[in-house]
């Protein structure tokens, strides 16, 4: 994807806000680099259209004006084939009186409107005839007129007249151009020069030089390619009163079309001779009429780069709305996982590095659930091991078996004993009530051991003996209550119970390593290492206290019982260590990490 | 994700659907507002001199693409205040600038005041009045025309002999300008005598009075106004004077041209009326452009006479160019 690379401190500003989202980001990357893009391609185009649009409107000029020439060519040839045809009507046989080419003459005029008049002079300067009739001006001054001294100068020979006012007849004064040539005629047997004069408007001029198109203000001029005046101009009145101009200098010189500049206006020059006639057209077309104007294509331009700006943020926004959507959605359940709730599941969907993501994602929360379930499963093992220890010292057999004791005692009547007993089954009871603590001194173990071993001392009939020593560091630690118990049980029942010889169990504490080690040692009937091994790890934790042990009589399930519960307090280290030797005996070593009781503990 | 697609279709045709309007609007809103106007309030003589001032006027509107009334001040009924009426007719149709050639000061200060009441501005064709309100005026030179005159028909006089001057009726300031310019110039030839205090209407009966009262002992007659040229040539032809008796004249009519090309009048001093409605046209489109528009404008004259008024240049000038 496109990434914009930026300046450091820009970055930092835009962390700062809240431009540095990845949605902004989209929105801002792609629409810089669509603008950048169609602004470039744009104004290539732009280069490319223009330069053509010129060339093609050079080129429409060039017809145009070729067209209007070519049609001006054929009114010319026209009007030419007309003076011949009233040449013909009027002076054949050089017989111009009579109605009969008077009619005629009158029908030629008829069918066109843009003659004047047709007059005929001699060579003096003197009427022969005319069409209308009329009376010529006594000052008229025929010889004296440019068309008569062209018509002389060049015998047979039509010349065209620059526009000039008729002025040989009362009544009007016409602005026409005259068509006039010197002709010879027979008359009367005798040749005689006379001048024909043809005059004609300039109706059809004006009419195929206004149907043109060059743009909308274009417009074509005649001018005379002797002197440059000017033949026809759609706005002949303000050339002639000097209110406008036109650059006939130039376009008298000009060959080809050339763009000149008339007060600030780019104006597109297409000339044309016409032959025959010594006449040229001249075509102006204004460059910001025939051409797209730069502005207007540029105006044209920033509406499109607007309009797909607004395009492209609404798409990017679209395409970023689906990056962020899915990663918005992770926030949410993660927040949810950050209050707890972790029954939440993210849908495996979106973009692959989103499902990807998604998927890690719930298999972490698996996994902490798995965790978490392990944690409350232990927790309650816990428990159910302490409910368990604390069954095993109110074992109701155990109560049952020292209450017999002293009841047998009391019946022998040794009230001594039976006190002792009772005093020691009291307070073996009182520590392990002990306020309902799961953990307690050493001390107090120990002295709840002492008070086991009397009463089992007694029961036994003192079948063997008993130490406890303990230095005062071990006995300031904190232990899990009620360790020591079974595992005495255990000695008396599997190792002294049957042994013949007085036995003796030897219990200490010590502190060896910043860990407080019990250490019960009895000189009873031992076992073999594997039996030891199957004490501690004859079957898992939680379920296997509930299985029968090795040994048949359900003392294996206490051992074990401490062990796991020892390691549930504080860890995999600790626990329980045996070792015993038949016929030798047992040692069991209790190790736990040696905490100091805390003087004013619950 | 397809209802999320439709959804982003749907803003994003909404979204078009606006640009749309917009665009709509905008080239609503660029729609002009009625064009304001420019008037063109005929005199109440009618003359080529007042036909060329509005041709001139309606080739410079086709040119700026404004708007041009005509009104014609000859409606019936409307008495001398006809010009007047027009103007008041052109405001009601929303006119912001009058051009007029004034038939007189009076008539001139009551539509200058209307005008100026409903917000409209005054050119003046013609002549300049010393009138209130009155944004720009067009006119000849014309006491630099007199002298023009004088000189020529001194020329015409080989400085020596009497000249009569039939002058106008009317009050404007222009012919009493032209009065003192031909005075002036041929005070300059001793041997040549001025006879003033004549002086016509535009109505021929009056003209042709006035010019045979002068006429009889006169070698030159300088005309101030059309009519009495016209009279003055009329009445040497009636008389077969026409060789004797010089006239030098103002304006450029056909039936003044006509004579000047007989040889009747000698010599024209002739005024372009098609500039001056060109030029009246180009400074109220200024006035309405909120442009500056010049005070005075002053328009070239030129002198004709049977010879040159073929010559090329005079051609344009002396003959409209009509299709």
């Amino acid at each position: 994807m496109f990434r914009l690379e930026m300046p450091g401190w820009i970055k930092q500003k835009l962390r700062k806000s809240r431009v540095s989202s990845i949605q902004s980001i989209v929105i801002w990357s792609f629409s810089i680099m669509i603008v950048v893009a169609i602004t470039t391609v744009a104004v290539l185009l732009h280069e490319k259209f223009s330069a053509s649009t010129e060339r093609s409107a050079f080129l429409a000029a060039r017809q145009t004006v070729d067209q209007v020439s070519y049609n001006l060519e054929d009114y010319i040839s026209g009007m030419a084939g007309f003076y011949r045809a009233i040449e013909v009507n009027m002076l054949k046989n050089g017989e111009w009186d009579g109605q009969q080419v008077d009619k005629q003459l009158d029908t030629l005029m008829g069918s066109r409107d843009d003659i004047v008049s047709i007059t005929l002079f001699d060579s003096g300067g003197k009427l022969l005839k005319n069409r209308p009739a009329a009376a010529l001006r006594p000052s008229a001054n025929a010889t004296g007129q440019g068309w008569f001294q062209a018509a002389v100068r060049v015998p047979d020979h039509l010349s065209f007249s620059l526009p000039h006012i008729q002025n040989l007849y009362k009544g009007s004064y016409q602005w026409v151009v005259s068509m006039s040539k010197r002709i010879t005629v027979v008359r009367d047997g005798r040749p005689q020069e006379v001048i024909l004069l043809v005059d004609m408007n300039f109706k059809q001029i004006d009419e195929l030089c206004s149907r043109i198109s060059l743009g909308h203000r274009g417009y074509a001029y005649i001018i005379d390619e002797g002197a440059g005046n000017i033949v026809y101009h759609p706005q002949q009145q303000l050339i002639y009163m000097g209110l406008k101009s036109e650059n006939v200098e130039q376009a008298l010189v000009a060959s080809s079309d050339y763009v000149e500049d008339m007060n600030g206006n780019k104006r597109l020059i297409t000339v044309k001779s016409v032959a025959n006639i010594g006449w040229k057209i001249i075509g102006v077309s204004y460059m910001d009429d025939i051409l797209t104007s730069r502005e207007e294509v540029n105006r044209y331009l920033v509406r499109v780069v607007a309009g797909v700006l607004v395009l492209v943020v609404l798409v990017s926004m679209l395409l970023a709305m689906s990056i962020v959507r899915p990663i918005k959605r992770m926030e949410r359940t993660m927040r949810a996982v950050e209050r707890g709730n972790f029954d939440v599941e993210l849908p495996v969907e979106g973009p692959l590095e989103v499902e990807r993501l998604s998927r890690r994602f719930n298999l972490m929360i698996h996994k902490i659930r798995q965790l978490m379930k392990q944690i409350v499963q232990e927790q309650e093992s816990k428990r159910k091991h302490e409910l368990e220890a604390l069954q095993a010292q109110i074992n109701p057999h155990f109560l049952y078996n020292t209450l017999n004791s002293v009841v047998r005692m009391a019946a022998m009547s040794r009230g001594e004993e039976v006190v002792t007993m009772i005093t020691s089954l009291s307070k073996l009871f009182r520590i392990s009530l002990s306020k309902g603590q799961n953990v307690i001194s050493a001390r107090d173990e120990l002295e709840h051991a002492h008070h086991y071993l009397v009463i089992q001392q007694m029961r036994f009939g003192r079948k063997f003996r008993f130490s406890i020593t303990a230095t005062e560091e071990a006995e300031a630690c904190m232990t899990p209550k009620i360790v020591l118990q079974p595992l005495i049980e255990n000695a008396i029942e599997h190792g002294l119970e049957y042994s013949v010889e007085e036995g003796t169990i030897d219990i200490s504490a010590d502190v060896v390593d910043g860990m407080l080690v019990f250490r019960i040692e009895d000189n009873g009937a031992g076992m073999d290492s594997v039996k030891a091994a199957l004490l501690l790890h004859g079957a898992s934790v939680p379920d296997g206290g509930r299985e029968p042990s090795a040994t048949g009589k359900g003392s294996g399930v206490a051992v074990r019982n401490i062990h796991d519960r020892i390691r549930l307090y504080y860890g995999a280290p600790y626990g329980l260590e045996f070792k015993s030797e038949l016929e030798e005996g047992t040692v069991v070593w209790v190790r736990m990490p040696a905490i100091k009781e805390v003087d004013d503990h619950e | 994700m397809n209802r999320r697609l439709a959804a982003a279709c749907g803003w994003l045709s909404l979204l078009l659907l606006a640009a749309a309007a917009s665009g709509c609007a905008g080239a609503a809103s660029k729609e002009k507002p009625a064009e304001a106007q420019i008037a063109l309030i005929a005199p109440q003589r009618s003359g080529a001199l007042a036909d060329s001032i509005r041709l001139g006027a309606e080739a410079a509107a086709k040119e700026y693409g404004s708007q041009l009334l005509y009104m014609d001040a000859n409606v019936s009924d409307s008495g001398e205040e006809g010009q007047l009426k027009a103007a008041q007719r052109a405001i009601a149709l929303g006119a912001s600038v009058l051009l007029l050639d004034p038939d007189s000061e009076q008539q001139l200060r009551l539509i200058a005041a209307e005008a100026g009441k409903a917000g409209a501005s005054v050119v003046t064709l013609n002549d300049t009045y010393p009138v209130e309100g009155v944004a720009s005026s067009i006119s000849i030179n014309n006491r630099e025309a007199g002298r023009m005159a004088g000189e020529a028909m001194a020329e015409l006089l080989h400085g020596k002999g009497i000249v009569s001057l039939l002058g106008s009726d009317s009050a404007a300031p222009g012919y009493e300008q032209r009065e003192l310019g031909v005075v002036e110039a041929l005070g300059r030839h001793k041997e040549i005598t001025v006879h003033t205090g004549y002086s016509c209407g535009s109505s021929p009966d009056g003209c042709a009075e006035a010019a045979r009262l002068l006429m009889e002992q006169a070698d030159g007659v300088v005309a101030l106004q059309e009519q009495g040229v016209l009279s003055t040539a009329q009445e040497t032809v009636k008389r077969g004077l026409s060789s004797r008796v010089k006239i030098v004249g103002f304006g450029s009519e056909v039936p003044q041209l006509e004579l000047l090309q007989d040889g009747i009048i000698d010599i024209l001093v002739v005024q372009s009326g098609f500039n001056a409605g060109y030029l009246g046209m180009q400074q109220a489109h200024e006035l309405l452009e909120g442009g500056h528009a010049d005070r005075t404008v002053t328009l070239d004259t030129k002198v004709v006479n049977p010879d040159s008024m073929f010559w090329m240049d005079n051609q344009k000038l002396l003959f409209p160019f009509v299709k």
